[in-house]
């Protein structure tokens, strides 16, 4: 640790950002130009084993992430690199003979410093760590008192460990060995009680013949280093490059590091982002589902919408015909009206001229009656056309209507006609036309009858209207005041009364009687007619 | 009282004045269209003018009553087929006026004529 804080302290922050910047500018401007390519062609590169760091595959191929970096950076700068293989202590013999260039994997260390040149930036950092056979379980440094340790001879791991001993005062043996498959075999078979291995360890295939314990020694930074004040620039143009890969989440850096080590860059995605980006996408989907659903809604109501018009447009062409049809049907009827009150009043007209003419009495007073149907033919007419229903009349209108017309068709006969009490009733205008002639022709017989024999001048006649049931009205005719006594069977003598008696029978279903020799009461059926509007 | 008809239907027209006649009234003329009949009242000057509503012609009883109204104040007996409320509630626009619906009955209308006689007296 004191190692790498003393490597901090000479490293400062401050320095180390106006080293990035001024080493990402020399970046552009070297991979603009190239200012090494032509001058540094042939690059040696030592090779050893610590996989996944370096290695040597089983085609006699250089591999690893340095390699990996190295290869990249060869290939943009136009470099050839040439490889010499060999363990950690031959290659770093050969870097100090100046008969390589450049030896990857190469952990800082002070000691290091006075005959290595580092590259500024570290290209992967590590720590140290006791590995075990498996079963065997070490928690802690003391736990390594007395204990035999194998290390890799002239490794930064064999430096450290004897650091802590003089540090810690732990007693430790070390034992080095030249390879780390001869380290792994020590334990293995027993000579060691561990190993000291880096933290890439565990990515290699031996991973399962040691365990890792939870101790760890040291941290370390793993550079590309050269021999001392030789090569620099290699090492500035190195930097420069790492300082790119560094900050680009596609380089070959991390592709390189996601291939041994599976891991993968998390820097360049904010930590925020990744909690933002789900949510946005949560809300933009669920925005768009809303919208979709409102579109859907807004078509299924725009639709609905749009039949509804039709309809309603069928529906007021369908009303506007038929207030037109109904129009001209009432147009039609007012005409129809009018012209059947012209022609009775013509037909009347021509009666009485004709009537005048013969200069008969009894002519006239036949056209006289005639006449007076044709007025109650009217009268009725006109209360049906001024009804709620065009079928049925209001029983006070008619009775009303037909003194008004009785007395203005007999202005010579000497009567008085009422009805004090009028019932509120209905008239079917099939019942009303034919019990009007009735009425008037019983009325007419009444006056004259016998007409020689009255006390009084004026006779008073009442009519009085009642329901005997809802099938049967009743009609009541009195003579107050005078005049004598009634009697069937010359009343209803006669040819003009048997043809009335015929048409109360037959078409209104009714009868006429006398009573007490001052009434006549006319009986008549009130639903002969259904309604036929 | 002396009086004009104004009717298409002739029959109906002579049998009104036979009857008003019979009752001592002077019928000063019968004309069957509507500008005829005006030029008639201006003319005679009528007390009473018996007008029906459709006439033959272009003009109708309405029309004539009001062309008549502009000149003269003689009273109007507007004779017609058509009784709807619509119908007689135009006629009651027409002052001095009374409607008597088709057939009419003249006894009536001669009653009637006989109480004018005598408020005008």
């Amino acid at each position: 640790m004191g190692r790498l804080h003393s490597l901090r302290e000479k490293s400062a922050d401050e320095k180390k950002g106006l080293l990035c910047i001024f080493l990402a500018i020399f970046t552009l401007i070297s991979s603009e130009n190239s200012i090494y390519a032509d001058d540094v062609n042939n690059i040696i590169v030592g090779v050893y084993k610590n996989p996944p760091k370096i290695n040597v595959s089983y085609t006699g191929e250089p591999e690893g992430i340095f390699i990996d970096i190295l290869q990249a950076i060869a290939k943009k700068n136009r470099w050839n690199l040439m490889y010499v293989y060999g363990t950690w202590n031959e290659l770093l013999d050969k870097l100090e003979r100046g008969i390589i260039d450049i030896l990857p994997d190469v952990a800082y260390s002070h000691e290091r410093e006075n005959f290595l040149d580092f590259m500024h930036i570290p290209v992967l950092l590590s720590w140290i760590q006791v590995a075990v056979k498996p079963g065997t379980i070490y928690n802690d440094l003391k736990d390594l008192e007395g204990k035999k340790l194998a290390v890799l001879k002239g490794s930064i791991q064999e430096e450290l460990c004897k650091d802590i001993q003089t540090k810690l005062g732990v007693s430790i043996e070390l034992l080095s060995y030249g390879t780390y498959d001869d380290l792994i075999s020590a334990v293995d078979n027993g000579d060691a009680d561990g190993a000291v291995v880096s933290r890439f360890y565990g990515y290699t295939q031996n991973n399962k013949k040691l365990a890792i314990t939870p101790i760890i020694i040291e941290t370390t930074t793993l550079h590309f280093a050269v021999k001392k004040n030789t090569n620099k620039e290699l090492l500035t143009v190195i930097d420069g490059e790492l300082t790119r890969m560094f900050n680009d989440p596609r380089s070959e850096y991390y592709k390189s590091l996601s291939w041994w080590l599976h891991e993968r860059p998390i820097s360049y995605i904010p930590r925020y982002l990744i909690i933002l980006i789900p949510i946005v996408v949560a809300l933009m989907i669920a925005f768009l589902l809303f919208s979709l659903l409102l579109k859907q809604q807004v078509n299924r109501k725009t639709s609905a919408l749009l039949n509804a018009n039709n309809n309603l447009n069928e529906a007021l062409a369908l009303v506007k015909n038929t207030e037109s049809a109904l129009d001209k049907n009432k147009i039609y009827l007012y005409e129809l009206l009018h012209r059947s009150r012209n022609n009775m009043a013509v037909i009347s007209s021509l009666l009485y001229i004709n009537a005048w003419n013969t200069k008969n009495d009894a002519v006239l007073q036949y056209a006289e009656n005639i006449d007076a149907h044709i007025a109650i033919m009217s009268l009725v007419f006109g209360l049906v056309e001024n009804s709620e229903d065009f079928s049925s009349i209001r029983i006070s209108e008619f009775i009303n209507g037909f003194i008004d017309l009785f007395v203005q068709h007999n202005t010579k006969r000497k009567f008085y006609l009422t009805c004090p009490h009028i019932i509120e009733d209905k008239l079917l205008f099939d019942i009303a036309l034919p019990l009007g002639f009735v009425l008037y022709e019983m009325i007419i017989s009444m006056i004259n009858f016998p007409k020689k024999t009255f006390n009084e001048e004026y006779l008073r006649i009442e009519i009085e209207y009642k329901k005997i049931s809802n099938e049967v009205g009743l009609f009541t005719i009195t003579c107050c005041g005078g005049g004598n006594k009634l009697e069937s069977k010359d009343f209803f003598n006669g040819d003009r009364m048997k043809l009335i008696i015929d048409l109360l029978e037959k078409q209104l279903i009714g009868k006429a009687s006398i009573i007490n020799g001052t009434t006549v009461q006319i009986e008549f059926a009130l639903i002969r007619y259904s309604l036929r509007v | 009282m002396t009086f004009v008809i104004i009717e298409d239907e002739y029959l109906i027209a002579l049998h009104m004045q036979r009857c008003l006649e019979s009752a001592g009234h002077i019928c000063l003329g019968i004309e069957a269209e509507g500008d005829k009949g005006i030029r008639l009242v201006q003319e005679k000057e009528p007390e009473i003018i018996i007008l029906d509503i459709l006439l033959a012609g272009m003009m109708s009883g309405i029309d004539v009553a009001k062309e008549i109204r502009k000149f003269s104040k003689a009273m109007i007996v507007f004779t017609t087929g058509y009784t709807s409320c619509e119908m007689l509630s135009k006629l009651e626009s027409i002052s001095e006026s009374v409607v008597f619906p088709k057939p009419v009955s003249l006894n009536k209308l001669i009653n009637y004529i006989e109480k004018l006689k005598q408020n005008n007296n």
